[in-house]
C-alpha cells in the first residue's frame, strides 16, 4: 500500500511538472532585464533639400562582344530633371550624349568614333480635375503580354540601346500629345502624334543587299502623323482595354514599287483588346488585335493580320518570378508567303538575393518564321546605391533566310555595363 | 473506519487538490490569455488607426553591424532609401488598406512606384500596381493573399511584410509572462505564439512584446526562429504623440543571424489628413502634376 502511494504521488508530481513546464520556460528568462541594446540612428547622415533635388546623373559604359568582334563599346552621359512648377503643371526633360568608341560597331560601319544626342524625354504636363495633358517627347507603351508586340506597336525602338541590360533605354520617344481622363474605375487615353517615327537601327543610312550586285535600298522610310485612343476599366483583380489607332508600321518594310524595292511603311488600322487577371500568385494576360493594310516583303500587295498573345507571371512561395508567352500573328489572304502563320514564344525567370540587391534572370524566346531563337542570362548587381554592374551572357541563333536586319548577334555574346547614379 | 476506506479517502484528496490546483492555473492561464489577447488587440488596433489617413517621409537604412561596448552600430555605409508613403483605412474596422509608395532616393530606383490594396478578408487577394520609369507603363502585379507564400523583404531591407503587417492578432495564442519596469516605462511582456493557420508561413515560432502599459504601444519586439533561436531584435525609439496618436519614429530591425540591420526613421509625417481616394488609384503612379499637387497638399501638414 505504502509503495502504491508512493508510486501515485510521483506520477502525480511529474504530471503536475510537466503541464507547469511551459509557463516555467517562459517565465525562466527575466525579459525586464533583457537585452537593452540600441542603435543610434542619428550617425547616418541625414540630407536636407539642395538645388539638385529633381536632378538625376547617369554616368555609364556598356562593352558588348561576340566570341571575335566587338558590337559596342560606347560610353554615355545621361542628364534627367523633373519639377512640379507650379500647382497643375510638370516638367520632364532627359537627355543623353552617347559616345561611340572607334571598336564599337556602329562607329566602324561609319568609318570612324563618333557622338550623338538622344532627348529620352522632353514634356509638359497640365492636370486638373479628372483630366491631365502631356505635350512633348515621350513613350506610350500599351499592351499586357512582355516580350509580345500585339497592341504594343506606338513607340517604336531604338536597336542601337542594349537590349538586355538597359531596357529603359530601348525606346525611341516621339513628340506626341496624350490626354488622359480618370473617371471612376477607367481611363480614356487620347494619343496624337504629328510625325511619327519609325525603328533606329544606326545613327547613319541603313542600306540592304537584297541579291550580289543589285543596288543596296536604304532602309529609311518616313511616316506621317498617328493618332488613336484607348479606354481602359480596372475591375477587382483585373483589367481590361479597348484600343483602336490609325499608325504606321514601326519597321520599314522593303516593298515593290513599280517592280523597284523601296523600303516603306504604311499606314494601317488598329483595333485591339488587352487584359489582365490576377489570381492568388498567378497573373493572366492576354491581347488580341485586328491590323490591315500590312505590307509583305518584296511584293506590291498589303494584307490583313491578326496578332494574339497570351502570357503568364506566376510568384512561386518561395518569390521566384516566372514568365512565359505565346505570340501567334496570322495574316489572312496570303497567297504570296508561306510564312501563313507566324509564333513567337518567350520565357523567363527571375529572382532578387542578397537584400534585393542582385537580380538574377534568364530569358529565352523562339520564333517560327524567320526561324530565331535566344536564350540570355542576366545579372545586375546594385554594388552601391550609386553603383550598378549589369553582366549578360547571350546565345543566338538565326537560320539563313532570316531578317536581313542585324537586331541580335548570332552566336554568343557578352554584355557588361556599369552605371554611375546620383 | 475500515482501514482500506481511510487510505482511499487520503488518495483521493490528494488527486483532488491536484485537480484544484491545475484548474486553478489553467483558468488563471485562460484568464491571463484573454487579457493578453485585449492588449494587442488594442495595441493592434491603434497602429491601424495610427496609418489612417497618415503621410510618412521615412529613411530606411540596411547595413551589417558590430556591437563594441554593447551598443549596435553599423559596420559598413548603409544602403538607404527615401519612401514617400501615404496610407488610408478602409472597411469593417478599418482592416482594409490601400496605400502608395513613391521612392526618392537612390537615384537608381527614383520615381518608382507602388499601390497596394490589402484586404483582411483572407479570401481576398492582395491587390498591387508597380510603375518602373524604365518600362513606362503601370503593371499589376500578382502578389497573392501573402497568406501562401514567404513573407518578402520590404524594399530590400531585413524588414519583412510579416514584421509590419496588421489586423492578424486572431493568428496567434497569448500570454503574459511578465509585468513591471522596463528602461522607466511599466509594461507587459507578452509572449505570442503563431496558431496553425500561420505556421504555414511565419518565419517565427514565438514572439515577445513589450507593450508599454501607459501608452499601449510596443517598446520592443523579440522574435525567434522556427528552430527557438533568438531570430529579430526590433528596437522601437523615440517615441512621440502626434494628433493624439503614439507613434516610435524610429524604429530598427536586428537580425541577429545574418547580423544585418535596417533602420526605418519617419523624417516627416502628417497623420489623420484625409485625400480623395483617387490618389490610391493608378492615376498617381502616371500623372505626375496630380501626385505632386496631392503630396504637396499632404506635406504642408508635416510634423
Amino acid at each position: 500500500m505504502k509503495r502504491y502511494a508512493l508510486l501515485k504521488l510521483i506520477v502525480n508530481t511529474g504530471f503536475l511538472l510537466s503541464l507547469l513546464s511551459a509557463k516555467l520556460h517562459a517565465d525562466y528568462e527575466d525579459f525586464l532585464n533583457f537585452d537593452d541594446r540600441s542603435f543610434h540612428s542619428g550617425d547616418i547622415e541625414d540630407v536636407g533639400p539642395r538645388w539638385t533635388d529633381g536632378f538625376k546623373t547617369t554616368i555609364q559604359h556598356n562593352h558588348s562582344q561576340t566570341t571575335n568582334r566587338i558590337i559596342r563599346q560606347e560610353s554615355s552621359l545621361r542628364v534627367e530633371y523633373e519639377t512640379g512648377f507650379a500647382q497643375y503643371w510638370y516638367l520632364r526633360v532627359d537627355g543623353r550624349y552617347r559616345y561611340f568608341w572607334s571598336t564599337d560597331a556602329l562607329a566602324k560601319s561609319r568609318g570612324k568614333a563618333y557622338g550623338h544626342t538622344k532627348w529620352q524625354q522632353g514634356w509638359l504636363q497640365y492636370s486638373r480635375g479628372a483630366c491631365a495633358l502631356k505635350a512633348g517627347r515621350q513613350t506610350l507603351i500599351w499592351g499586357e503580354v512582355d516580350g509580345t508586340f500585339v497592341t504594343d506597336v506606338i513607340t517604336p525602338f531604338d536597336y542601337t540601346e542594349q537590349l538586355l541590360t538597359d531596357f529603359g533605354n530601348i525606346r525611341r520617344a516621339q513628340d506626341m500629345i496624350v490626354a488622359d481622363c480618370f473617371l471612376d474605375r477607367s481611363q480614356l487615353q487620347l494619343f496624337l502624334t504629328p510625325n511619327a517615327k519609325t525603328d533606329r537601327f544606326q545613327h547613319h543610312p541603313l542600306f540592304i543587299e537584297l541579291q550580289p550586285g543589285q543596288p543596296p535600298v536604304n532602309l529609311r522610310a518616313s511616316a506621317d502623323e498617328e493618332l488613336g485612343f484607348r479606354y481602359k476599366w480596372m475591375g477587382t483583380g483585373y483589367d481590361i482595354s479597348v484600343m483602336y489607332a490609325s499608325l504606321y508600321g514601326n519597321t520599314p518594310t522593303i516593298v515593290l514599287k513599280n517592280g523597284q524595292p523601296t523600303a516603306t511603311v504604311v499606314r494601317y488600322d488598329l483595333v485591339g483588346l488587352t487584359t489582365s487577371i490576377a489570381y492568388r500568385r498567378l497573373l493572366i494576360k492576354a491581347e488580341v488585335a485586328f491590323k490591315n493594310n500590312q505590307p509583305r516583303l518584296l511584293s506590291d500587295q498589303t494584307s490583313n493580320q491578326w496578332d494574339s498573345a497570351l502570357g503568364f507571371e506566376y510568384t512561386t512561395r518561395t518569390n521566384h518570378a516566372l514568365n512565359a508567352g505565346i505570340w501567334i500573328s496570322h495574316l489572312e489572304n496570303n497567297s504570296l508567303d508561306k510564312r501563313k502563320t507566324v509564333t513567337y514564344t518567350t520565357a523567363g525567370w527571375r529572382n532578387t538575393y542578397l537584400n534585393d540587391t542582385l537580380v538574377m534572370s534568364l530569358l529565352a524566346n523562339r520564333a517560327s518564321s524567320p526561324r530565331f531563337s535566344s536564350i540570355a542570362l542576366l545579372s545586375e548587381y546594385q554594388w552601391t546605391d550609386f553603383f550598378n554592374v549589369s553582366l549578360a551572357v547571350a546565345h543566338a541563333n538565326s537560320s539563313e533566310d532570316s531578317i536581313m536586319i542585324p537586331l541580335a548577334a548570332d552566336g554568343t555574346s557578352i554584355t557588361l555595363g556599369i552605371k554611375y547614379e546620383f | 473506519m475500515p482501514k482500506k476506506y481511510r487510505s482511499i479517502s487520503l488518495g483521493n484528496l490528494r488527486l483532488l487538490g491536484i485537480v484544484i490546483f491545475l484548474a486553478a492555473t489553467l483558468l488563471a492561464g485562460n484568464t491571463h490569455a484573454d487579457e493578453a489577447r485585449a492588449i494587442m488587440n488594442q495595441v493592434d488596433e491603434l497602429q491601424r488607426l495610427s496609418s489612417n489617413g497618415t503621410l510618412t517621409l521615412s529613411r530606411l537604412s540596411t547595413c551589417r553591424f558590430t556591437r563594441p561596448d554593447g551598443q549596435f552600430i553599423c559596420a559598413e555605409t548603409p544602403r538607404v532609401k527615401i519612401i514617400e508613403s501615404y496610407s488610408k483605412q478602409f472597411g469593417e474596422d478599418l482592416k482594409d488598406s490601400k496605400s502608395i509608395s513613391i521612392i526618392q532616393e537612390p537615384a537608381s530606383e527614383r520615381g518608382v512606384g507602388m499601390i497596394t490594396y490589402t484586404y483582411h478578408d483572407p479570401s481576398e487577394d492582395t491587390e498591387s500596381w508597380v510603375y518602373l520609369p524604365a518600362l513606362g507603363r503601370v503593371r499589376r502585379m500578382a502578389s497573392g493573399r501573402g497568406e501562401d507564400r514567404e513573407p518578402v523583404s520590404v524594399f530590400g531591407s531585413e524588414f519583412t511584410t510579416e514584421d509590419m503587417e496588421t489586423g492578424k492578432t486572431a493568428e496567434y495564442t497569448y500570454t503574459i509572462v511578465q509585468e513591471g519596469d522596463f528602461g522607466g516605462r511599466d509594461v507587459w511582456v507578452i509572449e505570442a505564439k503563431p496558431k496553425p493557420i500561420r505556421e504555414l508561413r511565419t518565419e517565427y515560432s514565438r514572439l515577445i512584446f513589450w507593450i508599454d502599459k501607459e501608452r499601449h504601444i510596443t517598446l520592443r519586439m523579440q522574435t525567434y526562429d522556427r528552430r527557438g533561436r533568438p531570430f529579430k531584435q526590433i528596437l522601437f525609439q523615440d517615441i512621440a504623440k502626434i494628433n493624439n496618436h503614439w507613434l516610435a519614429r524610429d524604429v530598427t530591425l536586428v537580425n541577429l543571424q545574418s547580423q544585418r540591420l535596417s533602420n526605418m526613421r519617419t523624417q516627416n509625417i502628417a497623420m489623420n489628413v484625409d485625400v480623395s481616394d483617387d490618389f490610391l488609384t493608378q492615376r498617381a503612379l502616371t500623372d505626375y502634376a496630380f501626385r505632386d499637387r496631392t503630396l504637396e497638399s499632404l506635406r504642408s501638414h508635416f510634423q
